[in-house]
């Protein structure tokens, strides 16, 4: 499948100055006001980003640690109000009106937010255009469905008891009362992610926002609340400084589900703080990379779109993602060789600067970024491929000893192997931080499926196609984990003793037992 | 080039670069043809460096300023063997820390000959900026003795400035234990009133330290007529980071020498030069208006890396920031041309006659926050020992993705 074009209507990186300070949080304004009566509930101040000459300030805010309990004590009434009472359906379709609002180009918050989630991210606007399209193109209602009878069979179980022949009776779902979440801002525009699970499963949402993307959870909000304030109100964004173990600690202690992004020391930090009993979904440090064999280095496949591929997985986010590969293995007994290989990679990334730029550079990223590539071409081992004189991307030839990361920032490096050397290379690997792997085996099904089996086996929880790494779907088990399905409990009405499960037709007997309810008994004795 | 052709080769340029070194007046022609003449020499001796040229497609054939001679990153002297003769004519390596780990320090290698031009370099560099004077001190020097921390360039090049400038009782008042503040004290008092005039040499972080020390006993001093201070090296993180001028008001305070006579020096374990700020005096005394000024067989220049043109990274204008790009003519066995991280600017000064250019240090390019959350090779447990990789670079930020 080749990547599609990006979508075109750069936004100015440049916000036009002066204007009022975007804020970063959010709360519905029945709970805003309830705050701003509050003495000294909210301190808002402003942090300022910075990028040569010129700067863009946003709005953060302290909440006091008794307004902090007030913003938690409303979410969980509104889940009881509004959530608890609406269909999963009905809720499916706002998130689905808030993705075509994100999806239309001239909805107004968009273009601006693209210019501000550049600025501060250094994303370029075309990269943080992409990023919003594909996160709400995999946002729409169909989706969302999906995901929830991937991991919960029947949506509809989290609105009231349905059948549920494999139990003999019925089963209902709930979600937890308040979900926490905690964001990280590698992949911009991505967080809303977990507004949608903790809607999906009718659980109130309170947000902690990245300081380094802080602007794209707001306007979300903003969009839902647009749609739907009653639904936007089971949601609030907040902020507490890194360090504030205050607000972090009370915010630990009155959630009933944690979600949380971050880097493996933040992850460690966080779950030795929370209290032991709270359950949650943690999304640390993960890997990727792309293998490509033999056969699909064969005469006769088509190599320009396998690089084309290859280096859109690159190219996505500027490598900064962890749904972005590391390093490029590919098998050196191919008819094409690994270099041919590169040379078409390097033409691929030097299209895919121009489609999709690559972030903006201050001084200090273009001096390590320059720095590296020449040390690479003083290296005896490493083969430059490329290195355009921009720093834009760099293509390396470098045998492997040991897996190493690359660092991302579009520098594609290509390892040749054979024989065992992946075995070698990945299977040692910590499995929690092996993600997704792309394999390009071209028509050879029986080397596919061999991979796929040892890669599953060794902890990788995504394999697909070079080309969308970076664009795994909502029915990913994300991380290897039912994200939907792990966060939710089970009442099961069960009302046949198992032996009779087996030896009568299940949808008849709970249908029978449906009718007349006095019958349970009966058909548990049985 | 044959071995002894390439010994040969190496020594006559040194000659030549040292002879230049010696003159009264430097053209810049003659600049741009020794420059150019090592850079053929360093482009066929030192193979990373060859690479290097090869890879930005600048070789002598193409290259016709001294400008467009590639620069090595500073951070190449940590990772590769930058010499350009045969290991066998090494007599010293200086390195830029206390450890000899490879990919830790950089590492400096010196022949012979090597060692007495940058010994020369030192010496012609102090007599027209530190002691241009013409006036003899006592320099005592805050860090231990050469002998101790054989690896310390700047070690190195004060003993030399002992040698060629000092007074009897010149000498290095740190020992391995450390520096002996009572003792320094007493020996500064003694010349105090003796009379003596004194050169204080140190790191930075040393007299942060000193200083410190005298403060919280309430103790100045008022040094004779000649003495100075010169400090070098930075804070490396070993004491509190004091701006410039901050430094030179305490340093002039606590020594009672006019503040044109706190002198800051810029070294770097790649370079066998040094380059001194120069003060004018009569346009500041507070010492805003110094700049750091190369020697005349220098040229530092700014640039950045973000635009580019024929020559590489292209020289931004005076009063912009950028990266500091040194070319040490006294490099003759080592690149030439250094690309430093030190972020400054270049400055023009006129006062009293000709324009004088020179640069000022602004801080580090400090490597910017791996993005999102970021794993390192460290980070992945389950890994064999590093042999057989260790030349690698390390991948900028060495970080991977973050969560998703």
């Amino acid at each position: 499948m080749t990547p599609p074009a990006p979508h075109s209507t750069p936004a100015s990186a440049e916000p036009a100055a002066p204007r009022p300070p975007s804020a970063a949080c959010w709360l519905p304004p029945a709970l805003r006001a309830s705050i701003d009566a509050m003495p000294g509930g909210s301190t808002l101040y402003r942090k300022r980003y910075d990028h040569d000459d010129a700067h863009l300030e946003v709005t953060f805010e302290q909440l006091s640690l008794e307004a902090l309990g007030r913003v938690i004590e409303f979410l969980r009434q509104r889940r009881a109000e509004v959530l608890a009472r609406r269909s999963v359906r009905d809720i499916v379709a706002v998130l689905d009106q808030a993705a075509a609002r994100w999806l239309d180009p001239a909805y107004p918050p968009r273009r601006e937010t693209i210019a501000e989630i550049s600025f501060i991210t250094g994303f370029s606007p075309e990269m943080v255009e992409h990023a919003i399209v594909e996160e709400q193109a995999s946002s729409q209602g169909p989706h969302l469905l999906e995901a929830l009878r991937n991991e919960i069979g029947n949506p509809a179980f989290l609105d009231g008891f349905q059948p549920n022949p494999r139990t003999g009776g019925s089963s209902r779902a709930y979600g937890p009362g308040l979900v926490g979440a905690i964001f990280s801002s590698n992949i911009p525009a991505l967080p809303h992610l977990e507004i949608m699970r903790s809607f999906l499963v009718k659980s109130a949402c309170l947000g902690r926002v990245s300081a380094g993307e802080p602007l794209f959870l707001r306007r979300y909000a903003e969009t839902l609340h647009e749609l739907d304030p009653e639904l936007a109100s089971c949601l609030a964004i907040i902020y507490w400084e890194r360090g504030d173990t205050e607000r972090e600690r009370l915010f630990l202690r009155s959630i009933d589900y944690l979600v949380a992004y971050g880097g493996d020391a933040q992850i460690d930090r966080l779950l030795a703080a929370r209290p032991p009993t709270l359950e949650g979904t943690w999304h640390g440090h993960r890997l990727g990379f792309t293998y490509v064999t033999r056969e699909a280095l064969a005469a006769g496949q088509d190599l320009r779109k396998l690089a084309r591929s290859i280096t859109y997985d690159f190219a996505i986010f500027d490598g900064f993602a962890c749904l972005c590969p590391q390093v490029v293995f590919v098998e050196d007994d191919g008819a094409t060789s690994p270099r041919a290989l590169a040379e078409l990679c390097a033409e691929e990334m030097a299209r895919w600067t121009r489609e999709l730029p690559p972030r903006r550079l201050d001084l200090a990223d273009a001096s390590r970024k320059h720095s590296f590539a020449q040390l690479c071409m003083m290296n005896d081992a490493i083969d430059v491929v490329s290195a355009p004189p921009d720093a834009s991307y760099l293509v390396t030839i470098e045998a492997m000893q040991r897996f190493e990361p690359s660092g991302g920032d579009r520098y594609l490096r290509i390892a040749p192997v054979s024989g065992r050397d992946l075995e070698r290379l990945i299977g040692p690997l910590p499995r929690q931080h092996l993600q997704c792997a792309a394999i390009a085996a071209g028509g050879a099904a029986g080397r596919h499926h061999e991979l796929r089996e040892l890669l599953a086996s060794w902890g990788v929880t995504r394999i697909v196609p070079p080309g969308i790494m970076g664009r795994p779907s909502m029915m990913w088990h994300h991380d290897g984990l039912a994200c939907l399905g792990r966060m939710v409990t089970w009442c099961d009405h069960e009302l046949v003793v198992p032996e009779l499960l087996l030896e009568r037709d299940a949808a008849a007997l709970i249908a029978e037992v449906e009718q007349d309810p006095s019958a349970t008994i009966g058909a548990a004795l049985t | 080039m044959s071995p002894a052709a390439r010994s040969h080769r190496r020594q006559q340029l040194s000659e030549q670069v040292a002879a230049f070194l010696q003159r009264d007046t430097h053209e810049d022609a003659e600049l741009e043809r020794l420059a150019l003449e090592v850079f053929a020499f360093q482009f066929e001796t030192i193979a990373p460096y060859h690479k290097l040229c090869r890879g930005l497609g600048r070789t002598p054939e193409t290259v016709t300023s001294w400008r467009g001679i590639p620069a090595v990153p500073a951070l190449a002297f940590k990772q590769y063997t930058l010499f350009a003769d045969a290991p066998d004519a090494i007599i010293r390596t200086f390195r830029s820390s206390g450890t000899s780990e490879p990919g830790r320090s950089s590492a400096a290698h010196f022949s012979r000959a090597g060692l007495e031009l940058m010994d020369s370099a030192v010496v012609a560099a102090a007599r027209a900026r530190l002691f241009a004077d013409g006036r003899r001190t006592r320099i005592l020097v805050l860090t231990p003795p050469p002998e101790q921390v054989p690896h310390m360039i700047m070690v190195h090049g004060m003993a030399r400035l002992i040698r060629a400038f000092g007074l009897d009782g010149s000498r290095f008042v740190a020992g391995p234990g450390g520096l002996d503040f009572a003792a320094l004290w007493t020996e500064l008092e003694h010349c105090q009133h003796a009379g003596v005039p004194v050169s204080l040499l140190g790191s930075s972080f040393g007299f942060v330290h000193f200083f410190d020390w005298m403060t919280g006993l309430g103790r100045r001093l008022a040094l004779p007529a000649g003495s100075r201070v010169m400090d070098a090296g930075g804070y490396k993180g070993r004491s509190r980071e004091i701006g410039r001028d901050a430094f030179v008001r305490w340093a002039a305070e606590r020594c009672g020498v006019p503040s044109t006579r706190v002198i800051n020096l810029l070294g770097m374990t790649e370079l066998a030069s040094q380059i001194y700020d120069e003060v004018d005096g009569e346009v500041d005394p507070a010492g805003v208006a110094r700049m750091k000024r190369p020697p005349p067989w220098m040229r530092t220049w700014v640039v950045d890396p973000r635009r580019h043109g024929r020559d590489g990274a292209e020289p931004v204008g005076d009063g912009e920031l950028g990266l500091l790009r040194h070319l040490d003519l006294a490099n003759v066995e080592r690149p030439m041309v250094i690309q430093s991280e030190d972020v400054g600017r270049a400055v023009t000064r006129s006062t009293g006659g000709a324009p004088r250019h020179g640069f000022e240090i602004i801080g580090r390019a400090k490597g910017a926050e791996p993005r999102g959350c970021s794993l390192s090779a460290e980070d992945l447990a389950a890994r064999p020992p590093r042999h057989a990789d260790r030349d690698r670079p390390s991948a900028p930020g060495a970080s991977a993705g973050g969560a998703t």
